[in-house]
Parts: C-alpha cells; structure tokens; sequence
C-alpha cells in the first residue's frame, strides 16, 4: 500500500455518460481486475493497477469517514452507494457515483469486492459537495486521525438525522 | 531467402501462439461466464489491437452482464424489502440491459404503488379502527350509563310509585276527613244560624221582660201605701172599738144600776163590749196582716228589683251573645269555605297523586325498555366491533 504521493493538479476528468469504471479487488482491497474506462481515466496501465491497494486512487480532499462507512457497508455483506472523488495518476480529479457491492461464493461467503463507478449526476454532486466539505473541515479539526474520523462520522449522522432518513435512502434521493 | 522465410516462419508461429494463447483465455472466462461465474476476466490485454479489443469487448460484455445482474438482484431485493427507492440503475446499461433494467424499474414502480396503496388503505385502517373503536367505547360506556340511569330511574319510579299509593290512600283519608269537617262545619253553621235566632228571640223576650219586671215594684209600693192607709183606717177602728168598749163598759155599769130594768140594756151592753173587744182583735189581727203584707211588699220589692236586674244583665247577656253567634256564624263561613277549598284541593291532590302513579308506572315501563335497548346497544355495539375487527382484518391481509 504505498503512499499517496500524487500532487493533486485541480484538473478535472470526466467520462462518458454510459461508461462504466469496473474493478475488482480481493477481500484486502487489492485491485484485481480494472477495466478499460477505469484505465483510461485514472490514467494507469493495467500492470500498473493489477495488485495495487485500491486507494491509490484516493482523493486527499475526500472525508475519511466515508471510506470508513464504505467498508463497514460493505465488509457487512451489503452494497453501498457513494459519490467519491477521486484521483488520476496525474493529479487530475473526477467524481464518480460509485456502486460497491461484495462478491460471494456459492456458500455466501465473501470472496472480493466489485465497484462500478457511473456519471454523476451534477445536481446531486451540488449538494454533496459542502457535506464532504463539512465533514472533512472536522475531521481535519482533530490532532488525531481516529478522533477525527469519530467526530466526522457523529456530525454525519447528524446531518442524516436532520433529513430524516438513512444514508442508503439519503443517497438515492440526491 | 532461408532466413526470411524462417523469420516469416518464425514470426507467423509466434502470432499464432498468441492467437492461440488469447483464444485459450477468451474460452477460460467464456466457460466460467457460461457456467454462471460472472467473475473472471481476461487479464494481460494484448498489445496486439485486434486481439486487444477482442479481450476488452468479451470484458466489457461480462462486465455488463455483471452490473445487470448486481443491480436487478440489489433492486429486486430491496423491492421485497419494501425499500423502493432502490432502483437498477440505467446508466451504462446499453441495449437489452437498458430494457431490462427498464422493465425491472416499472415493476419496482407498479410494486411501489401498490405497497403505497396498501400502507394508505393500512392507514386508513388504523384511523377507521381507532375512530370506530372509540365510537364503539363511547357507545359502550353510553349504554352502560344509559343502563345505569335506567335502573335508576326504575328504582325511583317505583319507589313514587309506591309513595303515590300511599299518596293516593293518605290523599283519600284526607278527602274523606275535609269531607267530614266540612259536613260538621256545615252544621256548625247551621245550630249558628239557629242559636243566633233563638238569641234574638231570647233578646227581645228580654227587652219586653224589662219593663214587665220594673213593674212589680210599682204595684209592690201601692200595695205599701195601701197598706199603710189600712194601718191608719186600723188605728181608727181600733180607737172606735176601744172607745166602744169603754162606752159599753159604762152601759153596762149603768145598766147595773138601772136593776131589772136596765137588765136588758147590760146585756145588749155586754154585747156591745164583745163586739168591741171582737173588733179590737179583728183590728189587731188585720194590723198585723198588714205588717206582714208590709214585710211582704218590701221583700217583692226587693226581689222584684233583683228580677229586674237579671232581666237586664240577661239582655246585655244576650246582645254579647248574639256578637258571639254572629262572630262563630262567620267564623265558621270562612271555616266551611276554606274546609271546602281544601276538599277541592285535597281532591285535586288525589287526582295528580292518580296521574302520578300512572306516570311513575309509565316511566317504569318506559326505563325498562331503556336498560333492554341499552343492553342491546351495548351488544349492538360489541358485533360492530367484532364485524370491523373482522374487516379490518380481511383488508389488511390483502
């Protein structure tokens, strides 16, 4: 898992509105298969992304606390929607409305994980924006990581207590 | 030439071992797709273009197949779930999948519309449930207090209609007593009527017994004074006879003297002195009868004054007397009005106690009907209950 290094350059990518960026990772987050689109827009090669932790795509400006909601959601067995931003191997940027569901054998155990990032939708990606704003101004608030992720992850809840509605709702109303 | 053709050779076997290594990973992931494992895919995407997008189509083509399944097995599952916000995702989806994606969606819709129905009708269920329910409680609990007053007011008739009949017997006693003073009452002032004529007659015997009683005394003081006149006329007889005896006494002494011849003459003279002396006793005797008529006209006269004084107190007796009668005789008016009022009063008394009675038996009757209706509401309202529970119960099975 190496470490971010890339510079953002505030640029941003986009693709087409039917595309679909597919990975796959294992049970680790290690990427096991990427697809052409994902390719292209984050800019690797195959090689480059075959075995990589998946968070080499991982935007700096992106709140922890979702990524923590993500595998919590997903380690559950269940699927999770999410706008993210994210990275090119450039420092470009591009929003996703990504899809992340868990694989499973024929016995149901989880044996990997499967993303599929689609176009998203600008309007919803509008108002998600000050909320990832919010919710990373307080995560940076703390000293300490974990502190931060806490704190975030109780104004969070806060926020989808003042919609009245769950966050797998909340995200399917944007 | 050898060597040309050998590097031709050369280079065709090389392709063509590519060819058949990527035909050999093209079938691996086909036959895993085909078996239903959606997860394998081509890996080492050839540098050869051709083959390149031969491996990226069979990917995509697997990824798509992949997403579809995802997303109608996550969409369909939340369906069942009720969560119908959960929908397939269209974007990306091309083609067929878009179709189908679509024909999954209005589905979704159609069970959203229906699960939106149902929770309508649920809810609407409940607030019929809970307004029937408290109408129901509220005509429960009416009935039970229309039961309980119901009773109360039967108890209560009852009891008027006891006390009515004791009403009635006491009103009846009643009657009959007011009937009876007022009867006595009746003749009461009748006897007044005829004690007040009896003391007029009474009075005016009075008013002529008064001078007749002052009368007496007049005749008494005449026989008085006659009296007193015979006194006198007494003393001069008396005087006369003892004069006539003195006279005779001398003729007698004379006739002595005369002898023989005088002897006739002493005897007439004898005779004279007897009569004399008879006269004497006559006059004392009639002197004394005097006296005693004297004694007797001075008592008359005083019994007649006494008389006479009775006679006046009687008539004053008899004027107060009379008030008296005329007093009671008006007394006794107002009493045998007011005696009749209060037998008419009395009769109407037993007539109102009567229609009491009827009325109380009425109300009787009447509050019976009232606890039987009100039990049959409360029953009414029970099967009501039961039929809406049964309903209620029908529509939200459906």
């Amino acid at each position: 898992m190496a470490a971010p290094t890339i510079r953002p350059t505030g640029r941003e990518r986009t693709f087409g509105q039917d595309e679909i960026i597919v990975t796959k990772t294992d049970l680790k987050g290690r990427v096991t298969y990427a697809n052409e689109v994902f390719l292209r827009v984050a800019g690797f090669d195959e090689d480059e992304a075959l075995g990589e932790a998946h968070n080499l795509i991982r935007h700096p400006e992106m709140p922890a606390c979702v990524f923590q909601l993500l595998w919590d959601t997903i380690s559950a067995g269940r699927e999770m929607f999410g706008y993210v931003l994210n990275l090119a191997k450039n420092g470009d940027h591009y929003w996703v409305y990504a899809h992340i569901t868990p694989t499973f054998d024929e016995n149901g155990n989880i044996i990997g994980y499967h993303s599929n990032r689609r176009w998203p939708d600008p309007s919803a990606l509008e108002k998600i924006k000050p909320l990832y704003a919010a919710l990373l101004a307080e995560e940076r608030r703390h000293a300490n990581k974990k502190d931060g992720i806490a704190a975030s992850r109780q104004l969070f809840a806060a926020f989808l207590g003042e919609q009245g509605m769950p966050y797998e709702e909340l995200v399917w109303s944007l | 030439m050898f060597t040309r053709n050998g590097r031709r050779r050369g280079a065709a076997e090389t392709e063509l071992a590519l060819y058949r290594a990527a035909i050999k990973q093209v079938s691996e992931v086909c036959s895993a797709a085909a078996r239903g494992d959606l997860e394998p895919r081509i890996l080492g995407i050839s540098k050869d273009p051709a083959v390149a997008r031969m491996q990226r189509d069979i990917n995509q083509l697997l990824d798509m197949t992949d997403a579809f399944v995802r997303e109608s097995g996550a969409a369909l599952t939340h369906a069942s779930e009720e969560k119908f916000y959960r929908r397939v995702l269209t974007r990306g989806m091309l083609g067929s999948f878009r179709q189908g994606a679509g024909l999954i969606n209005a589905a979704t819709d159609t069970a959203a519309r229906a699960a939106a129905q149902r929770a309508e009708r649920m809810k609407l269920s409940d607030e019929f449930e809970d307004v029937v329910k408290e109408v129901v409680e509220r005509i429960a609990s009416a009935a039970t207090e229309v039961e309980a007053t119901a009773r109360t007011l039967m108890d209560s008739a009852e009891r008027t209609s006891d006390d009515a009949e004791r009403a009635a017997a006491a009103a009846d006693g009643t009657s009959h007593d007011v009937a009876t003073v007022a009867g006595a009452s009746d003749k009461i002032a009748n006897t007044a009527g005829g004690i007040e004529k009896q003391v007029e007659q009474s009075l005016r015997m009075a008013g002529q017994a008064l001078p007749e009683a002052n009368q007496p005394n007049a005749v008494v003081t005449g026989l008085a004074s006659a009296s007193r006149d015979i006194s006198r006329v007494v003393a001069i007889i008396n005087e006369v006879a003892s004069q006539t005896r003195l006279l005779a006494l001398n003729a007698m002494i004379e006739a002595a003297h005369a002898g023989d011849a005088g002897l006739g003459f002493a005897v007439v003279a004898a005779e004279v002195k007897s009569l004399a002396t008879r006269t004497a006793n006559a006059t004392q005797e009639i002197g004394d009868l005097v006296e005693t008529i004297q004694s007797a006209a001075t008592s008359a006269v005083g019994a007649t004054t006494v008389i006479a004084n009775t006679v006046t107190s009687m008539h004053d007796l008899s004027v107060a007397v009379r008030g008296a009668v005329g007093e009671q005789g008006h007394a006794t008016t107002e009493i045998s009005r007011s005696i009749n009022r209060a037998a008419e009063s009395s009769r109407a008394v037993s007539e109102n106690v009567a229609v009491a009675a009827a009325d109380s038996t009425q109300t009787r009757a009447a509050a019976d009907q009232m606890v039987e209706a009100s039990a049959d509401l409360s029953r009414t309202a029970e099967s009501l209950l039961a039929e809406v529970d049964r309903f209620l119960s029908t529509i939200r099975s459906h």
